[in-house]
Formats: structure tokens, C-alpha cells, sequence
């Protein structure tokens, strides 16, 4: 990826009097204040690529990303980008099987949070994505999946007879 | 004069993002720049912005040089003076003309000089003590008395003022 330099820009009856190069910290601060509008697409879009993940942590917040930049978020390797991107909206609507699986192994309470909202990922088929968040070891990620109204019901007959108890009998209440 | 404050963004030496900055996000791009002399440029823009808002946070920098000081004392916005007054650089380099200007332009600023008497390097306390004393809010000499540099001969008379408030807190020092 070629060097990518943020900077302000003064102009004095249009003539250049400063640039100065911005610090993380500045592009963290604006990207946080950053407007959550549809012009901004093209500024989250490269903020989405900035090396600072705190950076990509704002911008991962905000519901007027385009594909693009929703695909660039989905490779992050921070945690913290990911649960953030979890929860954002554009990326639920096109987020692929193969980048919730990435996501899922990478850390478990990324799991729990796929288990705990499986039906809102709407380009993918739910009972493979419940398929493959049961297919993880951690309890706590099962409970989430127990607890979920929408997990299919195969799914739930499964935990049903899980050796914990707590997710055997959640399950069972969840298919009543 | 026309200012004109642009977020750019390059890609490998290429301007690919170029937007105008609002008030808005100047001001919280000048309260998060940071406060070293380095920074004099971007402040010496600043201080000229035609917001009060952006004007406030470069007036909070303690590292401002004489030259934006120069600029900001005589700004016609009182909360830009109000965070002016409490500045390293303003303590510094204040002329004790400007501070005796602004002790009456107003009660707050009034309150932080009486406040913090010994601090300002380029005016004589005692003759500032002495216009504070001309004062008739009470709130100001209330600074004084609980200013802990004040004047012995000072805290005795205002021991005396007809304001219980005053009094205390002259009392309180003198006990200190």
C-alpha cells in the first residue's frame, strides 16, 4: 500500500500558508467528530487504512461506510476494530460467511457477539452461520447462541444436550 | 482576509482527499493540537479565525508565543480572555497595561488575576493589588483574601471588609 499523509491545509485568500502533517492523535480526534453522513464516505475510506487502530476503532463506529472500506475493516487484526465493525450496520448487511469465520476465530467474545445477533447478518444463510459459531469450544459462546430467539431450532436441540447445564437447560427453555 | 482550513489527505505523494474544515472541527482539531512551540503556525492561524469557539482553544494553550498573544489580548470575545488570562504565555508576557485593562473588563478575569497575584512576571503585584483593592465586587477581593501570596498588610485590611465572606477567607489566610 503506498504512504498515505494526512494533513491540514491553511489558505490565506487562497494562497497556501501552512501544511502541517496531522499526528494519530489529530486524526483519531477527527475521526471521531468526523460527520456520519454520506459525503464523508470517501474520508472514512481512508481512515479505514490509517495504522493507528484507534483510528480505524472511530471509523469502524460509523453507519455511512461504503463496501469498500467495510471489506478493508473486516481484514483488521484488532480486536477492537472488529467488535466495533460488528456492530455497524453497512457491515451487516454485506458481511460474507468467510468474514465472520475470520472474525470468529480470532477471538471469543467476537464469538459471543456473532451468537448473540446471528439473524443480523443478512447475506448470510443463518443456520450456517449457527452452525459454525456452535462449532466453537468456548461455553460462553454456546450460552450466547442458547439464549438467542432466532437460533434455528436444530441448532438448540444440539445445545440442548450440551454438558453444561446452564446451556442444556437455556436451550430447552429457548425451544418452548 | 480570507482563511480557509482543509483537511488533506495524500496517497503516495498524490492529493486524493481535499475538504474544507468547518468551525466546528477546527475547534476540535485546535483543542487537540499540541501545546508546544512548535505548534505557533497553525495557533497563529488559528487566532485569527473568525469563531470564538476555535479563538477559546487556542487561548487555552500555555505555549502560545508572544505573537498569538498578541493577537488574542485584544480579542473582543471575554471567554477568549478568560482562558487567555490563565496561560503560561499570558503570565509571561502580559504587559501590566493589558492586565489592568482586563481587570475591568471583567468580574471573572478580575477573580483569576486577584486569584494568582505573583504570577504575572512583567507587572508589579503590589500596584495590581492595589487596583484590586478599588474593586467593588466582593467576589474579586474574596480572590484575593484567598490568594495565598497575598500581603500580610493586605489580608489585615480585608479582615476588616464588610463582607463576611471576605473577611473569612482573609482571616482563614492569615491563620494559614
Amino acid at each position: 500500500m503506498a504512504k498515505i499523509e494526512y494533513r491540514i491545509v491553511v489558505l490565506e485568500d487562497g494562497k497556501e500558508v501552512l501544511s502541517e502533517s496531522l499526528s494519530c492523535e489529530l486524526i483519531h480526534t477527527i475521526a471521531t467528530f468526523y460527520p456520519d453522513k454520506p459525503s464523508s464516505k470517501l474520508f472514512f475510506k481512508y481512515a479505514a487504512m490509517h495504522p493507528s487502530a484507534q483510528v480505524r476503532e472511530q471509523i469502524a463506529y460509523k453507519n455511512q461506510l461504503d463496501e469498500e472500506s467495510c471489506r478493508t475493516l473486516a481484514e483488521d487484526n484488532s480486536v477492537s476494530v472488529l467488535k466495533y465493525l460488528l456492530q455497524n450496520n453497512p457491515f451487516k448487511e454485506i458481511a460474507t460467511f468467510e468474514n465472520i469465520e475470520r472474525i470468529i476465530k480470532k477471538d471469543s467474545e467476537l464469538a459471543t457477539a456473532v451468537a448473540q445477533e446471528l439473524e443480523s447478518f443478512k447475506s448470510i444463510d443463518i443456520f450456517k452461520l449457527a452452525e459454525l459459531v456452535a462449532s466453537q469450544n468456548d461455553p460462553t459462546i454456546a450460552l450466547a447462541l442458547a439464549q438467542n430467539k432466532r437460533t434455528p431450532k436444530k441448532i438448540l436441540r444440539d445445545l440442548s444436550m450440551h454438558d453444561d447445564p446452564l446451556i442444556s437447560d437455556l436451550a430447552r427453555e429457548n425451544l418452548k | 482576509m480570507t482563511l480557509v482550513f482543509k483537511l488533506v489527505i495524500d496517497d503516495g505523494g498524490k492529493e486524493v482527499f481535499s475538504q474544507p474544515l468547518s468551525y466546528d472541527s477546527i475547534s476540535t482539531i485546535a483543542s487537540s493540537y499540541e501545546d508546544a512551540k512548535e505548534s505557533n503556525d497553525f495557533f497563529a492561524l488559528a487566532a485569527q479565525h473568525p469563531a470564538t469557539t476555535v479563538r477559546e482553544c487556542v487561548a487555552c494553550k500555555d505555549k502560545i508565543s508572544e505573537e498569538v498573544l498578541s493577537m488574542l489580548i485584544s480579542d473582543k470575545s471575554v471567554p477568549v480572555l478568560r482562558n487567555l488570562v490563565r496561560t503560561e504565555s499570558f503570565k509571561e508576557n502580559a504587559s501590566a497595561a493589558d492586565i489592568e485593562r482586563l481587570i475591568h473588563l471583567d468580574v471573572e478575569i478580575a477573580q483569576n488575576i486577584a486569584g494568582d497575584l505573583d504570577s504575572y512576571q512583567r507587572a508589579d503585584s503590589n500596584k495590581l493589588c492595589s487596583i484590586i483593592l478599588k474593586m467593588e465586587d466582593p467576589s474579586i477581593l474574596a480572590s484575593l483574601a484567598g490568594n495565598y501570596s497575598a500581603p500580610k498588610k493586605i489580608l489585615k485590611e480585608l479582615v476588616k471588609h464588610s463582607d463576611p465572606h471576605v473577611a473569612s477567607e482573609a482571616k482563614k489566610r492569615l491563620e494559614d
